[in-house]
């Protein structure tokens, strides 16, 4: 990275400002992007070092959210390019999801007890590290950091298309995984042989 | 079933036709317009309502639990340490 890009000492104030309120979010996307915690870590201390670098280049009045989740994701490419993690990229899953919205009755009579739990985060975690990475990317950039389609779209590099084909599929693998998180707890019993099941 | 598909821009005649926008609308990404003639369906119809019920408390689920995932005091610390190295000073 070239050091013009760098930000003059005046900008590092506003540099802090903008960004360091945003270290969460990074946070939670990589954890989405890596399912591993030192690996969260490590994009993200690299995402912060090159907007750092490249502070120059952000466009004031732009979503500085939406340009850190685009350096994390390349942060992350570029290190499984490298082979330091191996994460399988799936982007199909349609057998999965044709198979969750089979069982879209017993889903939902095991979600809505479920819903009204306040202990459901732990759960909600675990389900999206048990979703392919496509999907879960998705659903964390829109569900829980309140990105666009269309900024999704861009942070993902795809079409607002596929973001919202992947979101709807991922919401439903979510769906399952936590409605067998309910049958766990004894909250419903398994899916019927019918898997129609309504 | 409830489908994911593109607004053609077509009239919302039936459940069908409003759950295919189930998830536009709950994601606010419908135009004003068609944000209107869909809850209008939804609010009119018992299975509809009960659905998008369902899925809004679903994303609202999702929503509440972003906040048990942060990033450490102690990843705070390397990335400020980091930063410092790099020549942040402020």
């Amino acid at each position: 990275m070239t050091e013009e890009l760098a930000p003059a000492t005046d900008e590092h104030a506003e540099f802090s400002a903008l960004t360091l309120t945003a270290l969460d979010d990074v946070y939670r996307f990589a954890r989405s992007l890596t399912r591993d915690e030192a690996d969260a870590e490590d994009v993200v201390q690299e995402t912060y070092l090159r907007a750092f670098r490249s502070w120059k280049t952000f466009q004031p009045g732009t979503d500085v959210r939406r340009w850190l989740f685009t350096i994390a994701r390349n942060v992350f490419l570029r290190s499984r390019e490298r082979g330091q993690r191996e994460v399988t990229l799936d982007d199909d899953g349609a057998e999965a999801v044709d198979a969750a919205q089979s069982k879209e009755g017993w889903v939902r009579r095991g979600l809505d007890p479920l819903l009204a739990r306040t202990d459901l985060a732990p759960a909600i975690q675990q389900a999206l590290e048990d979703i392919p990475d496509t999907f879960r990317s998705a659903v964390v950039l829109v569900d829980l950091e309140d990105q666009s389609y269309e900024d999704a779209a861009q942070v993902l590099g795809i079409p607002v298309g596929t973001v919202r084909s992947r979101l709807f599929r991922g919401r439903k693998l979510l769906q399952e995984k936590l409605a067998l998180h309910a049958q766990d707890l004894g909250l419903i019993p398994p899916p019927g042989p019918d898997r129609s099941d309504a | 079933m409830m489908q994911h598909t593109h607004d053609d821009g077509a009239p919302i005649k039936d459940c069908r036709g409003a759950m295919n926008k189930l998830f536009d609308l709950l994601d606010g990404e419908l135009t004003p317009d068609r944000e209107r003639e869909v809850r209008s369906h939804i609010t009119s119809c018992p299975d509809c309502f009960s659905h998008h019920d369902f899925e809004e408390r679903f994303l609202k689920a999702l929503q509440a639990a972003k906040k048990s995932v942060c990033a450490s005091e102690k990843l705070r610390d390397r990335l400020m340490s980091a930063l410092r190295a790099e020549g942040l000073t402020r």
